[in-house]
């Protein structure tokens, strides 16, 4: 079999297995809001729907990379796959095409673990449940070992191929920060947006990939960037959704709805990213641990200082009727399912969980400590070479 | 002694229902036959027992040459306008008149499924009632337990190995040993990592314990409690039995009700016997309370069945055991009862009316005009197709006690006299006549009408009653196989007679 790479090549060019994984991990991911909007417009589905196929088609081409990359590396008989490998049970291959086997396999095991769980408890009704972890663990896997696999070019780049790795790992961090919204999405509407779990959630869960991949990266904007095709994402499928005629095809529908369902506007990340790009400038990589905690804590603040005010406004000008348009989907995001009423205009659990000086301190220590998870994930992605 | 059987008898009834609720106990098929337009169906629903989830659904088209036939499932929440348009059903391969689709439930409680006939004799639309709940017990198969824990372990094992061949030299430039210092470092890593996933395993199968407690407790269907207690009236000359509704499961549905004109429509069967029957129409008293007076048959522990309806559509019934204690022998009413059936050369059936019955003037509860009852002769278990009636009628089950499992059976039955010839039918209730099913060990309840299993309040468009009828029949789906008892209830000289049959039912496939 003759090799597409050679040791020359990979100075000039990424092998197609990199791209594909990240492609893989982009299709699962607009696969899976589709999805999402599907079963708030038409209720129905198959195995076989649109967003379904994309969302298998990017399983399929994220394990078949990892697959390939894995028996390419093991009996290809080229060295320098070799040496970009590590070795699990006689085989050998890149951390990250084993972490997207592994995904690819925890998204076999969801299938029928899925089927049964509607067999016993009913069709889909909400995103959360066991079997929908175990598949968005295969799939967040999928788009984590496409970023470990394109991180360990990108770590020995030759200066040619620098650039495009460094976009690529731009590309596939924010299909990372894509996937993880997906599972706060219950908890991240704009009507939850004022309240205390909300900014715990978030301080928590979207601070460590933004640094991680900030410090991985090692682009000036790294941050923003990953940020920006977060918000993209979401933006696009909001223009572009509703464009799509459809309609409700089960019953009880409390709310008609005559086009697909966009999701709700998406968090404004990409502001305390740019706070994140900046303050992570101000301590390297190499410098000592209480540094690191330093600049953790620095990290924390600055994301709650900025994220907190900005999301807590920009909710409240999502639930106005100034925001009921086609760009901000204001309040459109409501699946037919849904009763229609004033709760849709308000504020939820203002008086069960309020926003209160605690509860900021507590965001904001969750933010410091996820930062701090960012950064040991960071340094420690800045060193892969395998 | 007798005490402790009741107290068995009553832990098993409990016990099975509580396990296989429904409107029509152990039964999850509707049945109703009627006019669509110009079109005559049989449509035969069967609720998927779990919601949301996939109802399927077969019309077979009796009179009339349909093109098309759609199914619109509305919620009784939303009505039409809060509805799905139509979905058109296919055309069994190889058939003419049978139509099959699905339907897709997706909330808790009462649908009405809109069936749409149309063909070049016009269009015409029946209306049929399906109750959305879930009943199925989950289970996972066996070999589904392996695959998974099989997939489960290739999942683990593979995690830690990544782990540590992670931890140990992902970092590491290819001309780099590994030294001790690394797999010592990637063990702790690996040990670290793995406690963190049976961390996240633990977790994940607490969730999914917790989930499984919640669909049981508050998602599956708890059959409608009934507690029934019976006493003497104070001059000890009538029995009378009340029952108490579960307050707290009827707060969560909405009011009852009337089905043919009734609140309640209570079936009575004494066991362990099976010989006694009754039809009974309890009088509402308040929250959930009913009354009545018990008519005239044996003492003995009896089965109560009471089908209560809902003012959305939504039907169930509630089960209960009762003792019904023999009338003193001070009582003056006393001879009015029967209390072996061994000693009846013919069957009793009631009611002709209030006066032969010698109902005491004063009793505080009178029964309602339309109670009927029944008490077999002693040799009535056996399976035929013609069963003696009081008087010397008999009842005939023309069609032959040989349903099959899955198969609509349309079961037919007359009353003939002593010359063989077919006598007249008059309605009983606003129907043609009433039957019960009931599988011989209690595993299925029905109580069916000459239209299907449909409950009154959400029908529309039936016709109820004809008044030159000879013979009456009722399309129903035995679900599984076993001995079943059918008491059959059709009204001739303003008098209704019961007439039992029993049938062994046997699986399609025998």
């Amino acid at each position: 079999m003759k090799s597409i790479n050679t040791p020359d090549q990979f100075d000039h060019q990424l092998p197609w297995p990199v791209w594909a994984v990240v492609l893989g991990g982009l299709c699962m991911t607009v696969g899976i809001l589709w999805d999402i909007s599907w079963h708030e417009t038409i209720g129905r589905d198959t195995f076989w729907t649109p967003a379904h196929l994309l969302i298998h088609f990017g399983g399929i081409t994220g394990g078949a990379s990892g697959a390939w990359l894995i028996w390419k590396a093991t009996f290809g008989g080229d060295q320098t796959w070799h040496d970009r490998s590590i070795r699990i049970a006689g085989l050998y291959g890149p951390l990250g095409a084993w972490i997207c086997l592994w995904g690819c396999l925890a998204m076999l095991t969801s299938a029928p673990l899925d089927d049964w769980w509607h067999n016993a408890y009913g069709l889909d009704v909400k995103i959360l449940s066991p079997p929908h972890m175990v598949l968005a663990a295969g799939m967040y896997s999928l788009v984590v070992g496409g970023v470990l696999i394109t991180l360990s070019w990108n770590n020995q780049a030759s200066a040619t191929l620098a650039p495009r790795t460094q976009a690529l790992l731009i590309a596939a961090g924010g299909i990372v920060v894509t996937l993880s919204s997906v599972v706060y999405t219950e908890f991240s509407r704009p009507n939850s947006q004022h309240t205390a779990f909300f900014y715990k959630l978030t301080s928590i869960a979207y601070v460590a990939p933004l640094v991680y991949l900030a410090r991985a990266i090692q682009h000036r904007w790294a941050a923003t960037m990953v940020a920006a095709i977060y918000m993209g994402i979401y933006c696009l499928l909001i223009w572009i959704l509703p464009l799509f005629a459809a309609e409700p095809m089960l019953a009880p529908i409390y709310h008609p709805v005559d086009a697909m369902v966009p999701p709700p506007f998406p968090l404004l990340l990409v502001v305390p990213a740019i706070a994140i790009d900046l303050v992570l400038r101000l301590v390297s990589p190499d410098s000592p641990a209480w540094k690191q905690w330093l600049l953790s804590v620095g990290l924390g603040v600055a994301f709650f200082a900025v994220f907190f005010p900005v999301e807590w406004h920009f909710a409240a000008f999502l639930l106005t009727p100034a925001a009921d348009n086609h760009f901000f989907a204001g309040n459109r995001y409501w699946a037919y399912f849904e009763r229609v009423g004033d709760w849709r205009d308000d504020f939820w659990g203002l008086s069960r969980d309020p926003m209160t000086l605690g509860a900021a301190l507590a965001a904001i220590l969750g933010a410091c400590l996820s930062a701090r998870v960012g950064l040991w994930l960071g340094h420690w992605m800045l060193r892969l070479r395998r | 002694m007798r005490n402790l059987k009741f107290y068995l008898a009553a832990c098993s009834l409990w016990l099975f229902f509580a396990e296989h609720p429904a409107a029509h106990v152990g039964n999850q098929a509707s049945v109703l036959e009627g006019d669509a337009g110009p079109f005559r169906v049989r449509v035969i629903a069967k609720a998927p027992g779990v919601v949301p989830g996939i109802a399927e659904i077969s019309v077979r088209v009796l009179r009339g040459e349909a093109l098309t036939v759609t199914v619109q499932p509305i919620h009784s929440s939303v009505g039409p306008e809060g509805s799905p348009r139509p979905d058109p059903t296919k055309r069994v391969e190889g058939t003419t008149d049978l139509f099959t689709g699905e339907l897709w439930l997706m909330e808790n409680g009462a649908y009405l499924v809109s069936v749409t006939v149309k063909g070049e004799a016009g269009e015409g639309t029946l209306d049929i009632p399906l109750n959305s709940i879930a009943t199925k017990p989950v289970t996972m198969p066996p070999w589904m337990v392996i695959i998974l824990l099989g997939l489960a372990f290739i999942l683990v094992s593979l995690f830690v190995s990544m782990l540590y061949a992670a931890a140990l030299n992902s970092t590491k430039p290819a001309d780099q040993r590994v030294a001790t210092s690394d797999r010592i470092r990637a063990v702790i890593v690996t040990m670290a990592g793995t406690g963190f996933l049976s961390w996240l395993l633990y977790g994940g199968w607490n969730w999914w314990q917790a989930e499984d407690a919640h669909y049981k407790n508050n998602r599956m269907y708890r059959a409608l409690k009934m507690e029934a207690q019976s006493r003497f009236s104070d001059n000890q000359a009538t029995r009378l039995v009340s029952l108490s509704l579960d307050s707290e499961s009827l707060r969560r549905r909405a009011g009852f009700a009337a089905d043919h004109g009734k609140l309640m429509h209570l079936f009575a069967i004494r066991t362990p016997q099976l010989d006694a029957f009754a039809h009974l129409h309890p009088f509402f008293r308040e929250n959930g309370e009913f009354e009545f007076q018990f008519p005239p048959l044996p003492g003995g522990d009896y089965l109560l069945y009471g089908d209560v309806a809902y003012e959305d559509g939504f039907s169930e019934t509630a089960t209960s055991l009762v003792h019904i204690p023999k009338l003193p022998e001070s009582s003056q009413f006393r001879n009015a009862v029967i209390e072996n059936s061994g000693q009846l050369s013919d069957p009793i059936c009631g009611i002709v009316s209030l006066e032969e019955l010698q109902i005491d003037p004063d009793a505080p509860i009178k029964p309602d005009p339309d109670d009927s009852w029944h008490l077999s002769r002693s040799d009535a278990s056996e399976t035929q197709a013609i069963i003696p009636l009081a008087e010397g009628l008999r009842m005939e089950w023309k069609t032959g006690p040989r349903p099959m499992v899955g198969e609509t059976s349309e079961m037919n039955f007359r009353i003939i006299d002593a010359q063989g010839r077919p006598t007249s039918i008059q309605p009983y209730l606003g129907m043609n006549g009433h039957a019960v099913v009931r599988k011989t060990d209690g595993m299925v309840y029905s109580h069916l009408h000459p239209s299907g299993t449909t409950i009154m309040p959400t029908m529309k468009k039936i016709e109820v009653s004809s008044s030159n009828a000879t013979s009456v029949s009722f399309p129903y789906l035995f679900p599984m196989a076993g001995d079943y008892q059918l008491w059959v209830q059709l009204r001739h000289n303003n008098r209704v007679y019961t007439g039992t049959f029993t049938t062994h039912v046997q699986d399609a496939l025998q």
